[in-house]
């Protein structure tokens, strides 16, 4: 059982790790082994129970400052590397991507919220293709781990989309499918113990560049949201964090909405729906996207991918939903929304 | 209220040294950190009869002894007066804020996901560079990125609008024509912290990191409360962590003149009645500590900062927005803006820079 990197760096014994004079090694082992518990202590809590002098202790506390202290750089370092911009996964679609800046974030976590029905695992599904693209093409070049809390994954429609999407991206991975590894968890502790172990077993043994969570909201809806629980949804948030950070993967957590009664303006977006899971998960999440229905329509020729199938005759008139993505919060974004569509080919642009 | 002393060193007998080696030093006529700096062992040794390990030592504690001698509070209000301001290049903002960000202040800004925080953060890394002719601090920032919300790119277009004012406003001082996209890149320093630790580190490091780039100002944290919140192995050690992040981000600020800037997510409080309220998160152990509370929170499309916690300035609120250049005011006869509307007013950021640099 393995927790993701990093995590005990703080807790775990780093005397021998330290280029200092043994006298204070020697000391330092009553009860002073750990970084959290060196910094956490003040210059002379750490003289009166060492019973060192000033000169040692400072020595000590620089030596334990020096190891943990992470990489300075500067912002100016950062833009001309490329570390500092944002990174997206295409979705495939040139209107999308363009008000996105380039496609969906992907750091730290993007949410996917609105109602039932509105279309956000369809965009999940079109995700977890646009990944595995090479990066050229927009997507990260690695593998999906999707795990899904509700119902079955629907194995079906991403076939569906499979087949129009190889028509249309020409480099991409042979299999689409063999780059998707499917978890069914549908109960809040087995999630976050999935988070913490099984993840990062499965991050250090195979190529993955996004972790789909479809959804985060269902396996603690149903649980009372209690002060315990409310901790158990941090540390899930906390931990996908972590993971993201260690394993540079971008996460995208698929969340529910509930109705609220009034003007409900919080988070600035004026609705009569509000993202579920409350302040707890909003604090964690680095981008919110809402994905809703609206009461226009477009109407198109459905077209079957087969190129077979030409004869005039045969193509029907179908009406599609105008659905919106807007963006509630993003760090690099202003707040606007934008159209599209759900077909049998999966997530496209209206024209 | 006791005297200006003037900067003769600290006194000896603050330097925790055992009282048999006071008790010498005294009576050889040593009394402040001055009268046995520039000494050597040996020199020291024979004057006060102390060993020669003893005097190592002495001398040692005595020049890292960091302790201010007592100074009159006229000195203290005047020395706080005249120290410039960071400013938010929103008029309606700094006027809240009595001029700006505070130096030698912790400063909170509290408020919902989404409401601009970082932005405020982002906005002050820039302003904080602004050339002293022009009545800016033209200091240096520190970036302690907690959740990965630094963007460089929002970054550099406050820059570009930051420095298109300064350019406006003309002036043909040095400080002006050094004070490009380029250095206000390099003039942030920035540590991503994946835990508290980290954060720790990076607080206590300042001092060394000063004697590097001694022009540093500014020293924000993004955010407080995303490694403090979370479950603990030991929540004793998240409390006592907390405390000395606490007490550590007090030292910059009084030290070394900084403006130290912190942001905190919002918690529901629950009161026994069953009300709840939105409160800043970290509960007492840290409310106590920043000088100014600042919230951020929408009222309809607007954004809206008010001052919870001030020292000096009266509690009221102020409207601002987001653009694309950083933080502006909302005007009168357009709507809230969102990103993609530019304001360009030079004329108005003249008028305002010029203002804070007639104080």
């Amino acid at each position: 059982m393995m927790e993701s990197k990093g995590s005990h760096k703080w807790t775990k014994n780093i005397l021998n790790e330290l280029d200092i004079n043994p006298k204070i090694v020697v000391c330092a082992k009553k009860g002073y082994v750990s970084a959290s518990s060196i910094l956490g202590a003040s210059h002379n809590e750490l003289e009166e129970k060492l019973g060192l002098s000033s000169f040692h202790i400072k020595n000590f506390i620089d030596a334990v400052t020096s190891h943990v202290l992470p990489k300075k750089t500067s912002a100016w370092d950062l833009s001309q590397t490329g570390e500092g911009d944002p990174k997206h996964i295409t979705l495939g679609c040139q209107n999308l991507d363009n008000f996105l800046g380039g496609g969906v974030p992907a750091q730290g976590i993007t949410e996917m919220t609105g109602q039932s029905g509105s279309g956000k695992t369809q965009i999940a599904l079109q995700l977890s293709l646009c990944a595995q693209l090479p990066p050229v093409a927009g997507g990260l070049g690695k593998g999906v781990a999707y795990i899904c809390t509700e119902s079955q994954f629907p194995t079906a429609r991403l076939q569906q989309m499979v087949k129009h999407f190889k028509a249309q991206h020409s480099k991409g991975p042979a299999s689409y499918t063999d780059g998707i590894f499917v978890h069914h968890i549908p109960d809040m502790d087995s999630l976050v113990d999935c988070v913490r172990y099984q993840l990062p077993c499965l991050l250090s043994q195979r190529p993955i560049g996004l972790v789909v969570l479809d959804s985060v909201a269902s396996p603690f809806r149903a649980e009372e949201s209690n002060m315990e629980n409310k901790n158990l949804l941090y540390t899930l948030g906390y931990q996908l964090h972590q993971l993201a950070a260690t394993y540079h993967i971008a996460i995208v957590a698929i969340n529910q909405v509930t109705s609220v009664i009034g003007n409900n303006n919080l988070y600035g977006h004026s609705g009569n729906v509000v993202p579920t899971l409350g302040l707890t998960w909003a604090n964690l999440v680095t981008t919110r996207l809402m994905i809703g229905r609206t009461d226009s329509h477009v109407q198109a020729e459905q077209t079957e991918g087969s190129r077979q199938v030409k004869k005039s005759s045969s193509k029907t008139i179908v009406e599609y939903n105008v659905r919106e993505l807007e963006v509630i919060f993003c760090p690099w974004l202003g707040k606007k929304s934008c159209p599209f569509v759900v077909t049998s080919k999966g997530i496209e642009d209206v024209e | 209220m006791t005297e200006a002393v003037g900067t003769s060193g600290g006194l000896l007998s603050e330097c925790g040294l055992p009282s048999s080696q006071m008790m010498k030093l005294l009576s050889a006529d040593f009394t402040t950190t001055d009268d046995v700096k520039d000494m050597k062992p040996s020199e020291l040794s024979q004057a006060t009869g102390l060993s020669l390990k003893e005097c190592v030592e002495v001398l040692r504690t005595a020049s890292n002894s960091h302790h201010p001698s007592p100074v009159d509070m006229l000195q203290i209000y005047q020395e706080g007066s005249e120290l410039p301001q960071i400013v938010t290049f929103c008029k309606a903002l700094d006027t809240l804020l009595g001029g700006g960000i505070p130096l030698q202040a912790i400063t909170e800004v509290s408020g919902m996901p989404g409401v601009g925080k970082t932005q405020v953060c982002l906005q002050a890394c820039v302003s904080v560079q602004l050339p002293k002719s022009v009545g800016g601090v033209g200091g240096e920032a520190v970036y302690v990125d907690t959740e990965g919300s630094f963007t460089v790119k929002r970054l550099k277009d406050m820059a570009s609008c930051a420095v298109h004012h300064v350019g406006t406003i003309g002036g043909v001082a040095e400080d002006v024509s050094g004070f490009t996209i380029e250095s206000i890149m390099k003039g942030v320093h920035y540590f991503r912290c994946q835990n508290c630790v980290e954060v720790l580190a990076v607080v206590k490091n300042i001092p060394k990191l000063m004697l590097v780039h001694p022009n540093i100002r500014l020293l924000v944290l993004d955010s407080v409360s995303f490694h403090f919140r979370h479950d603990f192995p030991d929540a004793r050690d998240r409390a006592k962590l907390l405390r000395t992040v606490t007490k550590e981000l007090i030292q910059p600020a009084v030290t070394h003149k900084m403006a130290v800037l912190v942001t905190n997510h919002m918690t529901t409080n629950v009161k026994e009645k069953g009300s709840a309220t939105l409160v800043p998160a970290l509960g007492e152990t840290w409310g106590h500590c920043p000088t100014l509370r600042l919230n951020l929170s929408w009222c309809g499309p607007t954004r809206v900062a008010a001052l919870t916690k001030a020292p000096h300035c009266q509690n009221s609120s102020a409207y601002f927005q987001v653009s694309i250049g950083g933080l502006r005011d909302v005007s009168d006869n357009t709507q809230p803006s969102t990103a993609g509307n530019l304001q360009h007013e030079p004329l108005n950021k003249k008028r305002k820079i010029v203002e804070s640099n007639d104080r």
